[in-house]
């Protein structure tokens, strides 16, 4: 089982700082399997349900991104991620073994908003969600291409104002 | 597990009009987001009228599920709007934050949705 392979930090700690660590395969059953976890951690550390469902969305889509984009053919690459509860939010840094992820997802300016407006029904986007997401609901976002894979850091803030 | 294997349960039901089809998972992401279309899809097949998707036991759902829901919106058509109702608040969020909220008729409850006339649906 996948839950098997993971490592995590007991996060209950007398000070109000958290960290979890864990370690997962590049793909769509580990990744729902590592957000289950860490949703669980981050309620035993006592995050508000908000800070917690806005956390889960962005691990979410920036997980999911590297099951679709980053995975070489035919392999499995692994996922590390690493999640320190401090006074700021949730600090987050995920690093892959995967190949580089694709120029467009990586540019981390301009505008993604899907803006349906008066659109067509059939010219209604069924993707090019996650990456919107991700910055919207942010700070500090990070990604670097390094020797051993790619390194995605950001901060999903506890007071973010109204999203 | 692959994807097409995964299972999708929901229930559908006519009443007054409307297809109610209600989700039994807790969930619509990537891994559910193929099964959940072809589910919806069989259970809205063959019907009349406009459908809606009552969400009020997924307590999460991520872009791949949202693309779905965009997909059955599309695959529907206009004849047959489809509606969404009892959004939990991490749902909600995602329709709000992708602008989605202003595509689907959303409502409180299914009952909501119910009590009004399924002629005019694009009224609502």
């Amino acid at each position: 089982m996948i839950a098997e392979r993971m490592r995590a930090l007991d996060p209950s700690d007398a000070r109000p700082r958290a960290t979890l660590r864990l370690m997962f395969p590049a793909t769509e059953d580990a990744v729902r399997a590592g957000l289950l976890h860490c949703r669980r951690a981050m309620r035993t550390a006592g995050m508000c349900t908000d800070l917690t469902g806005r956390a889960e969305i962005v691990l979410a889509e920036a997980l999911n991104n590297i099951t679709e984009h980053g995975r070489p053919h035919g392999q499995t690459g692994w996922i590390s991620l690493r999640c320190d509860l401090c006074q700021a939010g949730l600090r987050v840094v995920i690093t892959d073994r995967c190949r580089p992820l694709p120029q467009d997802l990586l540019a981390l300016s301009g505008d993604m908003r899907p803006m349906p407006g008066n659109l067509d029904l059939a010219d209604l986007p069924e993707g090019g969600f996650g990456w919107h997401l991700i910055r919207l609901l942010t700070h500090d976002l990070a990604c670097k291409h390094e020797a051993f894979g790619n390194r995605l850091c950001f901060l999903v803030p506890r007071n973010p104002g109204k999203d | 597990m692959q994807k097409g294997l995964m299972k999708m349960q929901l229930t559908s039901r006519e009443l007054g009009g409307w297809t109610v089809v209600t989700v039994m998972e807790d969930r619509i992401d990537a891994v559910a987001a193929i099964a959940f279309k072809e589910a919806i899809r069989h259970a809205t097949d063959g019907g009349t009228g406009p459908v809606i998707l009552d969400l009020g036991r997924v307590d999460f759902i991520d872009s791949s599920g949202l693309g779905s829901i965009v997909a059955v919106m599309k695959h529907l058509g206009r004849e047959r709007r489809l509606h969404l109702a009892d959004l939990q608040p991490n749902v909600d969020r995602v329709f709000r934050l992708t602008r989605m909220d202003s595509i689907f008729p959303i409502h409180a409850t299914v009952a909501d949705a119910t009590d009004s006339s399924p002629d005019h649906p694009d009224d609502r």
